[in-house]
């Protein structure tokens, strides 16, 4: 055996050039082999696969240890019978004892280490394991460290990080309970195919009406195909659950149809967002609630303003005494009486707060509400409604959006709402300005459409002439009406998407918002006449019931003031009609708006789509294809700037007291000498007023000095 | 992004709402192929699109021994025939790419003229003379060369350990890394940021207890001004995916995957920078 050993030790150390013969430690494979051939005496076993056996001991350090104690031992016992000095069997144990020490730190040793790494290089076999091999060594010990073996299998379980969000995406499905006693699935399709042709009876009617006025897409997955093709869109892996979680906003009673709008980027989550057009009912009974909570607050407003009650100021002032010199030394009745002499407290000036009022549910801006999730696995949250205030503050700022809906928006000009407000801002402007189609793919409604449409009954049968329904927005009619509702046009014929390429032949189909935030021009200034009218009215009634005087009169004075309307008019603000070609917009950052791309130039050309892409607003894309045209956005919520936002500067502080230049007089100060005469002075006055002088005459006198002492110095 | 995982990467990118068309993924994958061979690279990757008015700009890097100093960018026009990008060295073209504000054209050797900002000399804190502002040619190859390389020294993120410091001082991709795991994910200062260090190493490695010379040598994306505000990094997949989003360059995307070694960023957007950060949050 012994012989044998060294036979191989010599042969290992004639064949390798780089390991010199005290270096036997460093041919790893070879000290393994030695470890083996110790072991096989000592533990006696009859190991007929030496490598097999290599690895059991240098996999489970454990068990290394334990032998190498043993080990050491051994080699006591062989000190007695030492051979002569050149003797490999004794250098190599020597080594082997010198790597085995162990660390006092971590209770480590080299030999079990490099074994390791050894064994791990042969099993896994890396790749350039030489470049890395620190980095290699390192992991081998982290691994090492970490390694749970030892611990019972569910000692110790932590929960995944992933369990918690597949727990809340198969709730959020709402996948039927697997129940007790299972029905036979017969019974089951019969039931459901009954109470679905119930619900089809009940409902049939409504269907046939309404299904004229689907213009919305909402096969997300079908559409996913498309955007896949055009290189945007959203991850394919969320489409599914978004069609789910679609489908499950679609099916709500007060839900006419929905549409993906898109995605906005948030800094911790981003936003799925979806345009719902909301059924006739919800839509009346939101429209009555609302004119209810404005003429409310309306009333509430005027009231206010009639009654002339003013908020009492929350701070006041300078502490004001009475007016007299000396009238602590008067008796307290008499201080009550005394009325100070200073300027009254000024009082807040209730300012008029009325802002231009938002657009009605279902019309203007607020035709479609949009619904919201973070995630698509969560429930739908609808956004608020949009005001004009709203829409004007957003155009001034430029702002991330967080994703937390009732995240604080800190802005100058203060923006009025919170993040939801702020994302229901850029949704429609967005949508203003980047929904565009095809000429002739959408048209207007007709009369009876339009009837049909906002729920009146069609009974008269009067107006029987087919009138033509416009593809552009220039009807015969002289006032643009921009607020209505599109529908597609069953005889569009789709041109070849070469000639598609021109702007000339795309058109805006969402109405243009004003300056004003509001797709209606509302007139601020006669709506003021009004309200100033109607305050003027309550404070005759006011007046009068005080009086006791009837109410006949007051109609007369009515009548009269009706007149007066028509003096002052102010101009309507006009911007361009629905349906007006983006040829002709204009943006003061970028010069070219729009831009076109298809989505194969060189290669598949009979399938290929056109994509117009906005450049004002950065992901906002339109596609066409035979007869299809969506929009969608996806992006961050910015608009374009073509360096910085100019954003609006802080006004200039406000002066504490109204001066001119004439009020701060440059003088020389006054020397020692003058501050003294003028303390005596003073000290003389005040003799006088003891005396009983009035402080009027203290004031004449007073100033009448100052007045000198400036000339003697201008002198 | 790695061209060994071009589909997957693109994919997982995807989060930021934009990708390739499946022509400009069979073209640019398989030219970039072509190219890493014709050049001996040992490392190629997809770097982006910067969009223009005509044609948009693709641009990949290669890399033949050190994956930070030697990297070479090409640019396409059509999606397959690449061009190397001309290395930039004058300042003045720097200053001028920052300033313009037009924005692309898609046409890389149009010149257009740009007003560099007017120089003052200061003496003891007052200005005795400005000088007219200089008219600076900028071709637009130079611009994108230029622009290209301030995105990728600004925002171009890698996870803690992807690369790895040779001691004879190369930079190689680490073979041994396995991925961020679930615990270092959700810390943004196990991001690096993709250039070679600005920062002092010693400075670099004081930042952490456990540091390694030989990865945390770069810079991470935690001390980029603004403080936590210079990017945003968000879970998705089922928390199995880290994306992390610039948002000094609206368009830069990065993405890893938990426990594996893929990782990657993209930009596409139209190469402006976003100087309202700091009036944004």
């Amino acid at each position: 055996m012994d012989t044998e050993d060294k036979q191989s030790c010599d042969n290992f150390t004639l064949d390798t050039t780089s390991s010199s013969k005290l270096n036997y430690p460093c041919g790893g494979l070879e000290m393994k082999r030695k470890l083996d051939d110790t072991e096989k005496p000592e533990k006696s076993e009859d190991s007929t696969d030496p490598c097999a056996h290599m690895i059991s001991t240098s996999s489970s350090s454990s068990s290394n240890t334990i032998m190498s104690q043993y080990f050491a031992s051994e080699c006591e016992k062989r000190d007695q019978t030492r051979k002569e000095p050149p003797n490999i069997g004794y250098e190599l144990n020597v080594a082997k004892a010198i790597m085995q020490q162990y660390s006092t730190i971590s209770g480590d040793n080299l030999f079990d280490h490099l074994s390791d790494i050894i064994k791990r290089v042969i099993d896994e076999r890396p790749p350039n394991v030489i470049d890395f091999f620190e980095e290699f060594s390192r992991n081998v010990r982290e691994q090492k460290l970490h390694l749970p073996e030892r611990f019972p299998p569910d000692g110790v379980f932590e929960e995944s990080r992933l369990y918690r969000v597949a727990k809340k995406l198969l709730l959020s499905m709402k996948l039927p309970a697997p129940e007790p006693h299972e029905l036979p699935a017969a019974d089951e399709m019969t039931a459901l195919e009954e109470s679905k042709s119930a619900i089809l009876e009940g409902l049939k009617l409504d269907i046939l009406d309404l299904s004229r006025f689907i213009t919305f897409n909402e096969r997300v997955q079908h559409l996913q195909f498309f955007w896949n093709q055009c290189g945007f869109g959203i991850n394919p892996d969320d489409i599914f659950q978004l069609a789910c979680a679609m489908d499950r906003l679609q099916t709500h009673p007060s839900i006419m149809q929905c549409r993906f709008w898109g995605m906005i980027s948030g800094l911790k989550a981003s936003y799925y967002i979806v345009e719902a057009s909301l059924s006739h009912e919800e839509v009346l009974s939101r429209v009555d609630q609302m004119t209810e909570e404005l003429q409310e607050k309306r009333k509430e407003m005027l009231q206010r303003i009639v009654s002339g009650v003013r908020p009492t100021p929350t701070f006041i002032g300078p502490e004001l005494i009475p007016g007299k010199l000396g009238w602590d030394q008067h008796p307290i009745e008499e201080i009550e009486k005394m009325v100070p002499e200073a300027a009254p407290i000024p009082l807040v000036e209730p300012k008029e707060v009325f802002s231009v009022p938002p657009e009605l549910v279902g019309a203007g801006t607020n035709r479609y509400s949009y619904f919201v999730v973070n995630n698509v696995s969560d429930d739908w949250i609808e956004l608020p409604m949009v005001t004009p205030g709203q829409i004007r503050a957003s155009r001034e700022i430029k702002k991330f959006l967080t994703g937390d809906l009732e995240a604080d928006i800190q802005s100058y000009p203060c923006f009025p709402g919170k993040e939801k407000h702020y994302l229901r801002a850029l949704i429609a402007r967005i949508t203003a300005g980047t929904y565009i189609a095809p000429y002739g793919y959408y048209r207007t409604m007709t009369k009876k459409e339009r009837r049909a449409y906002d729920g009146i009954e069609d009974d008269e049968e009067e107006e029987e002439e087919e009138e033509e329904p416009s593809v552009l927005g220039e009807g015969e009619e002289d006032t643009i009406d921009n607020d209505v509702m599109l529908l597609k046009n069953e005889k569009y014929e789709p041109e070849q998407l070469e000639s598609l390429t021109d702007t000339e032949k795309w058109l805006h189909v969402r109405p243009n918002l004003l300056l004003q935030g509001r797709v209606i021009w509302y007139d601020e200034l006669k709506a003021q006449k009004v309200r100033e009218k109607e305050i003027e009215r309550l404070k005759k009634m006011l007046h009068m019931e005080e009086m006791g005087v009837e109410e006949d009169e007051l109609e007369l004075e009515e009548e009269e003031e009706e007149d007066m309307e028509g003096e002052e008019f102010s101009v309507p603000e006009e911007g361009p009609p629905i349906l007006h070609p983006i040829s002709n917009d204009r943006s003061d950052q970028y010069t070219i708006p729009w831009v076109s791309r298809f989505t194969s130039k060189y290669t598949n050309r009979n399938e290929r789509i056109l994509v117009m892409q906005s450049n004002v607003w950065p992901g906002a894309y339109t596609f066409t294809f035979e007869k299809l045209c969506e929009s969608i956005y996806v992006g961050w919520g910015h608009k374009y700037v073509a360096r910085n936002m100019l954003f609006k500067h802080l006004p200039p502080v406000m002066g504490e007291y109204p001066h001119g230049n004439e009020d701060f007089i440059e003088t020389t100060d006054p020397t020692p000498e003058e501050e003294e005469a003028y303390r005596l002075s003073l000290l003389k006055k005040q003799k006088k007023v003891d005396d009983g002088e009035q402080l009027d005459e203290y004031d004449d006198e007073y100033s009448a000095d100052t007045n000198t002492t400036d000339q003697d110095e201008e002198e | 992004m790695n061209i060994e995982f071009f589909n997957e990467g693109l994919e997982c990118l995807m989060y930021c709402g934009q990708k390739l068309t499946p022509e400009q993924k069979v073209l640019i994958e398989n030219s970039l192929i072509v190219l890493q061979n014709e050049n001996r690279f040992s490392g190629m990757y997809f770097w982006g699109r910067i969009s223009t008015i005509t044609r948009d700009y693709y641009i990949a890097f290669g890399y033949t021994h050190d994956c930070l100093k030697d990297r070479k960018f090409f640019y396409t026009l059509d999606g397959y025939q690449w061009m190397m990008l001309p290395f930039v060295h004058s300042p003045k073209i720097f200053q001028a790419t920052i300033l313009c504000r037009e924005p692309f054209i898609g046409d890389p050797i149009l010149v257009t003229s740009v007003e560099l900002d007017p120089t003052f000399e200061i003496g003891a804190n007052q200005v005795i003379s400005a000088n007219v502002p200089e008219r600076v040619k900028l071709k637009e190859e130079e611009r994108l060369a230029a622009i290209v390389f301030i995105i990728t020294e600004e925002c171009a993120v890698c996870p803690r350990g992807a690369l790895y410091k040779l001691t004879d001082g190369r930079v190689i991709p680490n073979q041994m890394f396995r991925g961020l795991n679930d615990l270092h994910v959700e810390n943004i200062s196990n991001y690096q940021i993709l250039r070679l260090p600005r920062c002092d190493l010693k400075h670099n490695l004081l930042k952490r207890s456990d540091y390694n010379y030989a990865i945390d040598f770069l810079d991470c994306i935690a001390d980029v001004i603004p403080l936590r505000q210079a990017f945003s990094l968000n879970f998705v997949r089922n928390e199995r995916l880290v994306i992390i989003k610039s948002c000094f360059w609206p368009g830069m995307t990065f993405f890893h995957k938990i426990y594996s070694r893929k990782h990657g960023f993209l930009y596409f957007g139209n190469g402006k920078k976003n100087y309202d950060i700091s009036f944004m949050y």
